[in-house]
């Protein structure tokens, strides 16, 4: 009687290198999926992040411009410009960007790709000036805010 | 021991396993960290506050370049090229300090003008606006209507009214161009009118008198109506009337007030930098909140 460590009947080396080789590809090829998952999670968290920044930068811009239109307006003066430049990356995590004003919701909407995942609202509010709604895509790279005392509205462009 | 022998291939693909994992991983950190550092990029803007400093510091020019300019201690008569001097130079060392912190200072058109009886002072100003609040007495209270041609007429009357806090109107005084060139002027208690006057140009309310006459001469009612009450003075329909004001007295906090309004600026101010842009005008009433 042998050992049934040492036994080896019925063994086959084409089939255990048939084995061996089999489960290393399943194992590699799970690690590489689980990684690249990871790596998409990690580059849309990187996308909402930096969306976030932008959006409140711009959040931040549109309020500027409603404050000092509102105090001019209450001092009975008169604005003949208020603008501002702003310049956005034209892709980040290597993917462009649409940027939708929603005047409705008060929301600034940034998304890549139309993909949920990326999506952030950041929130505006303006009590003196109306902004126009609008969507603008990141490939132009520099956009300009601007007052118009005419129509009273802010528009990004 | 042969057993352990069979494990060499084992070991050698592990080896590549890992080898291949550090790879991967090393691409992953890599990414994530290039990514965080682009999302450290933000700004922080004060454009709002250098704007407010710009107006408060024009209007501040402003009262001082009147105080320097006008003629023998007379509101109605100013040394124009005294003030513009006064303020081309605070325009030359604003533009310099704005310039330290990378922005574009100009200030122009600061030409005096007439005022309207509006909050702003100038023609389209806001009509109906309080003058002082929180008023416990008022010591003197005056007004010129410079130009009788351009007073409102009887549908556009203009009033003066002092309300007390609970919203009571306790006096109230209309005027408006007569058509014979005259200021018609009625004063009202809380339910009627109680006194009809003419007059030029001058009204003193407090010291009851229009034009030249005597001291008393035309009770206005002001101090009697307004006697033990805390109330506030307002304008409505101001746009119809060009002239000046001046009031003073005590408010219910204790602190003594005096205005006055003999002219208006409406100077345009330009701040600019590398992303911003912001033109507008500050209409300034002088001499101001202190006389």
């Amino acid at each position: 009687m042998r050992k049934l460590t040492e036994d080896e009947s019925a063994v086959s080396i084409s089939i255990g290198f048939i084995l061996t080789f089999s489960i290393t590809v399943l194992i590699l090829v799970t690690i590489l999926t689980s990684f690249y998952s990871m790596m998409d999670q990690a580059e849309q968290r990187v996308m909402r992040d930096e969306f976030e920044i932008h959006g409140s930068d711009l959040a931040v811009k549109i309020t500027t411009i409603d404050t000092i239109a509102g105090a001019a307006m209450d001092s009975g003066a008169t604005v003949g410009e208020i603008s501002y430049e702003v310049s956005l990356p034209e892709k980040i995590a290597g993917k462009h960007y649409a940027i939708e004003i929603d005047n409705t919701t008060k929301e600034i909407i940034i998304s890549s790709e139309e993909r949920d995942e990326t999506r952030v609202k950041i929130p505006f509010s303006t009590d003196d000036t109306t902004v126009l709604s609008t969507t603008l895509y990141s490939p132009k790279g520099e956009f300009l805010i601007t007052y118009d005392p005419d129509t009273n509205t802010i528009e990004m462009s | 021991m042969r057993r352990f022998d069979d494990s060499a291939q084992l070991l050698l693909i592990a080896g590549f396993a890992v080898g291949v994992g550090i790879v991967v991983i090393t691409i992953m950190l890599n990414n994530v960290i290039y990514a965080s550092n682009i999302a450290s990029e933000s700004s922080i803007d004060t454009s709002r506050y250098d704007m407010a400093n710009a107006v408060q510091m024009t209007t501040e020019a402003c009262e001082d370049a009147y105080q320097y300019s006008i003629t023998n201690g007379s509101h109605s008569s100013i040394d124009n090229d005294a003030f513009e001097q006064y303020m081309e130079n605070y325009t030359d060392k604003v533009s310099q300090n704005f310039g330290i912190a990378g922005l574009t200072f100009s200030c122009q058109n600061y030409n005096t003008s007439t005022a309207h009886f509006t909050h702003s002072g100038l023609a389209d100003g806001e009509d109906d606006w309080t003058v002082v609040e929180n008023i416990n007495t008022t010591d003197s209270f005056a007004l010129s209507i410079n130009d009788t041609s351009l007073l409102g007429n009887e549908s556009n009357k203009v009033m003066i009214k002092a309300t007390s806090t609970s919203g009571t109107m306790l006096w109230s005084m209309e005027f408006y161009n007569s058509s014979s060139g005259k200021i018609n002027i009625t004063v009202s208690n809380q339910s009627s009118t109680i006194e009809n006057f003419q007059g030029d140009r001058e009204i003193n309310i407090t010291d009851n008198r229009i034009d030249n006459g005597a001291s008393g001469s035309s009770d206005f009612h002001f101090s009697d109506l307004t006697l033990g009450q805390e109330y506030s003075i307002s304008i409505i329909n101001g746009s119809q009337a060009v002239g000046t004001y001046s009031i003073s007295g005590n408010l219910s906090t204790g602190q003594t007030f005096i205005q006055a309004r003999y002219w208006v600026v409406n100077p345009t101010i330009t701040l600019s930098s590398r992303e911003m842009t912001i033109n507008r005008t500050v209409p300034i009433t002088l001499p101001g909140g202190v006389l």
